[in-house]
């Protein structure tokens, strides 16, 4: 089954309507969709004052992120912050036709976000120079990552620490110009794998290869043979942003449930989060058949 | 002192023989400058790696290539991801060259190594 995402779709701020639904449509389609945007675009327009309109609107879409993002110190970084979570809760809210502020991110041990009570969904986010990427997927999980193409990670001694032996075989077959480029993809196929697993580098890269461009990509194991079957798919796409050439990959594992075509939230908000809802306004109810599918037997109170 | 300059000189499983005891926090603080481009102020020395400037996990694979070399000591990774912090990433290398000095490593486990996960 192939689960890769299309294209990545560049998407704004302004126009959400008409985005909205190609995102909808990636996801019926391929179950998984990358979108694309610009720190320029999606910074915000507040240095973090909640008490102007804007900050006012940052502070309700960021939610609990808000106390995480006035702690950063360089303005820099703070605007990144905001930036990424603004697209991917925008993203999100697309895909589940949601308001992105009542969208909340919960982080894993290692970082990793998700949807609180969207577990149906799964997100991934990467950041790097002028480019924000957001991967979301109905299949399973899912890792992103994003490199400027140009960006030297060869002949500086990285490569003993990213490739496996095979990998770097597979380099050193290569012609000089091509070893950079290579480089930087293998290691945004190793960024978004990690990424969809939720280990980062705490899972070492010299544990888990990808084989040359141009061929099915599938995890290998140091020594070039196969690691995984078809549950997961990769692919890179070359992507220019401002003239900036750029190296994105993803991670999509497949748990085998098929296609979810309908990603309305209130369909994708698992069962335990609609009973809590119903239980908090003090409605009592029946489950649907999918809740109870999702929530398996009756567990004793 | 530069942190390059405590280079070790050691061979095969030999414990490392260092220059200085130590290594200075102005060292790291020229590294990150001059090998990762990254320039910190005082009050960086406590921010999380991932909170500075153009920060991102080439840059930290980057760092422990360098102070292992540096050093002569592999460096765990998961010690250098729970570091987080400039001040705290001092103490471990420092650490790490002191206990070396002692004939204990405290590495097994550097980047690079494995452990057979798939």
């Amino acid at each position: 089954m192939n689960s890769r995402p299309g294209e990545p779709l560049a998407v704004s701020p302004h126009g959400r309507g008409r985005w909205s639904c190609l995102v909808r449509e990636e996801l019926r389609t391929h179950g998984s969709v990358l979108v694309h945007g610009r720190l320029a675009d999606w910074r915000p327009e507040t240095a973090g004052d909640a008490d102007s309109a804007a900050g006012a609107e940052l502070r309700t879409l960021l939610g609990r992120d808000w106390a995480r993002y006035l702690d950063l110190a360089h303005t820099e970084v703070r605007d990144r912050y905001a930036a990424s979570r603004r697209l991917l809760k925008h993203a999100a809210a697309a895909a589940l036709r949601a308001d992105a502020a009542d969208l909340e991110l919960t982080y894993g041990p290692t970082g990793r976000p998700s949807l609180r009570g969207c577990d149906q969904i799964d997100i991934s986010l990467s950041h790097t120079d002028d480019l924000l990427l957001v991967g979301l997927t109905t299949r399973g999980l899912i890792g992103v990552d994003a490199e400027r193409a140009d960006r030297q990670l060869y002949g500086k001694g990285l490569d003993r620490h990213i490739c496996t032996p095979q990998e770097r075989r597979d380099l050193d077959a290569l012609p000089p110009d091509g070893r950079n480029p290579s480089l930087v993809r293998l290691w945004t196929l190793k960024e978004a794998y990690s990424k969809a697993i939720g280990q980062g580098l705490q899972f070492r890269f010299t544990e888990f290869g990808f084989g040359p461009d141009g061929r099915p990509v599938r995890v290998n194991r140091p020594d070039g043979t196969p690691g995984s079957g078809a549950e997961w798919s990769f692919s890179t796409y070359a992507l220019d942003v401002g003239g900036v050439a750029f190296c994105v990959s993803a991670a999509v594992h497949d748990a085998g449930l098929g296609r979810t075509l309908d990603t309305e939230i209130t369909t994708m908000l698992d069962a335990e989060a609609v009973s809590a809802i119903h239980a908090a306004l003090g409605e009592p109810r029946e489950p649907t058949s999918s809740e109870a599918m999702l929530s398996g037997p009756p567990r004793p109170s | 002192m530069d942190l390059l300059s405590t280079r070790t000189e050691s061979a095969g499983n030999e414990p490392a023989r260092t220059e200085s005891a130590g290594t200075e926090l102005a060292g790291l603080i020229a590294l990150f400058r001059d090998e990762l481009g990254v320039e910190l102020t005082e009050r960086d020395l406590d921010t999380d790696l991932d909170a500075l400037p153009g920060w991102d996990s080439v840059h930290l694979l980057r760092l422990v290539l360098l102070l292992e070399e540096g050093t002569g000591r592999r460096l765990p990774l998961p010690d250098v991801l729970e570091a987080r912090t400039v001040r705290r990433l001092h103490t471990l290398v420092s650490v790490s060259v002191s206990v070396s000095v002692g004939g204990v490593g405290v590495g097994g486990g550097g980047v690079g190594s494995g452990n057979g996960r798939l």
